[in-house]
């Protein structure tokens, strides 16, 4: 469980990092997403007292005044009165998110939570099906080379050879193990019936591919230079268009600067340089397509940012639901020692373990955002690499079941992915700490960087010894949860091996089903 | 099935996918097998079924 927690908060702060990415010095897209609040308030309070448990209805109004706000996000961006006061750095926007998931956490839930999740579930389909019609209208020409030079593992997004680091950064579009989470614990709960499940749990995977496909769709019909000045951090591209275009055009992608501003300005922002995190990749990617369908002024600015708001909508929905989770998780695990935190119904207890657990998801956040390598490049891998084992645990747990079912007939359909996902996730995961290469191991890039400071010289992209020593501290810390996830799946191999074994010796069926349990309230 | 009956499967499907069950059902269900039991109104079906889909959340795993 404690495992879990951490993967839990790594998640968290990586998304949230994406949101702060995706905003950062945006005050269109920051005057956007902060409306959404309000209107998530209106929302919350016209389903509980004006007509209530009107979703559909309520959701349609949310959109209206979603779609406004995005247009008013253009102009407020425009205006040279109103902008700077929705133009804010990572650090402000990390501060900002911390305290927005503070108090979603502790609000009641029909005020916020619960009308933000009715909106960004039909925004979020809604979104996907435009897309698909978008694609297959516009039929847009990928621009982006099949392979680059780059799989020899000098990759400037993110270092490191095309086995294993593939198969540990494309997450939860290929295999999921944060979706196996949700899977066992939250959806047993919410479907009517056990005969759904399936339909559910598959079908819930194939859209996730589904949208993984589009997603690569849409970085590859950008230009490839457009793509690396998004997505290549600042140490590699410096932080002017001439800088990034020189580098670039180095890799073998010719842009010219002109081209960068150009396409910072066709939507509505003032630069591209360094937004790692997908999420603007996706957009500008999306903006092109569906500009391509409903074209017209200033229509790519629109679309663009709707594309953020439809992104940072449901991430910041999966943050708030996040550290709800994360909060009752500690109450119970905390719990064990200080048994007063156990009362979910107290306002201190509930104060204290939100408190905890936005604390630490905020701390990778906003060690994310400070991070002089651009913290996405950094905390990507590391990631994948919780994502993906959390996968293979949940693929061994799954082999170790149909032993003790006796459906050995069935093994290699769990036993061929899980043993992919180990050899993947356990070589990433050595070569993450151990490589002799800096730019892949953790240990290696904080020794580097310990010796220089230890001289005093400084290393680019550091400029201050202040930063050196974050470098050094973040990497070490990174190390140390790589070398942790690593242990838990090797453990986790072989208490499933010890456990199928012994399935193996009996010879009926071993497993139990839990004894129906009444839910306390439910009248038989 | 006709078009309205089509609308409504519909709506409630994407109701359920949003976590909301649907409110005629139940109080069709408890008509049909309960008519004992009082019928909650609109508001406090809807106020009930949203606490209990996230007060639970958190035992997850």
């Amino acid at each position: 469980m404690v495992g879990v927690l951490m993967i839990m908060f790594i998640i968290l702060g990586v998304l949230a990092l994406v949101v702060v990415k995706a905003l950062a010095a945006s005050p269109w897209g920051t005057f956007t997403v902060a409306t959404t609040i309000p209107i998530a308030l209106l929302m919350g309070a016209y389903l509980r007292f004006l007509r209530p448990g009107r979703v559909l209805e309520v959701s349609l109004i949310g959109l209206v005044l979603l779609l406004v706000a995005i247009w008013l996000g253009g102009k407020v961006a425009a205006d040279p009165a109103w902008a700077p006061l929705f133009t804010y750095d990572g650090k402000a926007l990390a501060w900002m998110l911390i305290a927005y998931g503070f108090c979603a956490s502790v609000l009641p839930v029909w005020l916020l939570l619960a009308p933000r999740d009715y909106l960004s579930t039909f925004l979020k389909i809604g979104t996907v099906v435009l897309l698909a019609i978008g694609i297959l209208v516009a039929m847009p020409e990928l621009r982006m080379p099949a392979v680059t030079h780059f799989i020899d593992g000098s990759g400037p997004v993110f270092a490191g050879k095309l086995f294993p680091f593939l198969f540990i950064t494309i997450a939860c579009g290929a295999v999921s193990g944060w979706h196996s989470l949700i899977a066992s614990g939250t959806t047993p709960k919410l479907i009517a019936s056990e005969t759904d499940a399936r339909a559910i749990g598959y079908g819930a995977m194939l859209v996730e591919a589904f949208v993984a496909v589009m997603a690569l769709i849409s970085a590859c019909v950008l230009d490839p230079g457009v793509y690396f000045a998004m997505n290549a951090p600042a140490a590699l591209i410096g932080t002017s268009v001439e800088s990034a275009a020189q580098a670039i055009g180095h890799w073998g992608f010719a842009i010219t600067p002109e081209a960068l501003t150009q396409a910072a300005k066709d939507i509505g922002e003032t630069t591209i340089l360094s937004r790692a995190g997908g999420a603007p990749t996706l957009a500008v990617g999306m903006a092109q397509i569906l500009h391509d369908v409903f074209s017209g002024e200033g229509m790519l600015a629109f679309w663009y940012h709707y594309a953020i708001l439809f992104e940072a909508l449901f991430i910041l929905t999966t943050v708030d639901a996040g550290t709800r989770v994360g909060r009752f998780m500690i109450q119970e695990l905390v719990g064990l020692a200080v048994p007063s935190l156990r009362k979910t119904e107290s306002w201190s207890a509930n104060v204290v373990a939100t408190v905890l657990c936005v604390g630490c998801w905020g701390w990778f956040l906003y060690s994310g955002v400070t991070d002089p390598l651009g913290g996405i490049n950094t905390l990507w891998p590391l990631f994948g690499i919780a994502n993906q084992m959390l996968a293979a645990i949940a693929l061994t747990l799954a082999s170790v079941c149909l032993v003790k079912m006796k459906r050995e007939r069935y093994l290699w359909i769990a036993l061929v992915p899980t043993a992919w996902l180990t050899v993947c996730t356990l070589t990433a995961g050595w070569q993450k700490v151990f490589s002799s290469d800096p730019k892949i191991g953790f240990l290696t890039h904080a020794r580097t960087f310990a010796a220089a400071l230890d001289k005093g010289e400084l290393l680019a992209p550091a400029k201050s010894l202040a930063e050196m020593s974050a470098i050094v501290r973040n990497d070490t810390i990174d190390a140390v949860l790589a070398a942790f996830f690593l242990l838990l799946v090797v453990a986790m191999l072989g208490f499933g091996a010890r456990a199928a074994l012994a399935a193996r010796r009996s010879s009926s069926p071993t497993t139990h089903e839990m004894p129906y349990v009444a839910l306390a309230g439910a009248r038989p | 099935m006709n078009w309205l009956a089509a609308w409504r499967r519909l709506v409630a499907i994407a109701r359920a996918m949003a976590g909301v069950p649907d409110y005629d059902a139940y109080v069709a269900h408890l008509r049909a097998h309960h008519p004992e039991r009082a019928v909650p109104t609109r508001a406090a079906f809807f106020a009930d079924r949203q606490e209990a889909r996230y007060r639970s959340s958190g035992r997850c795993c």
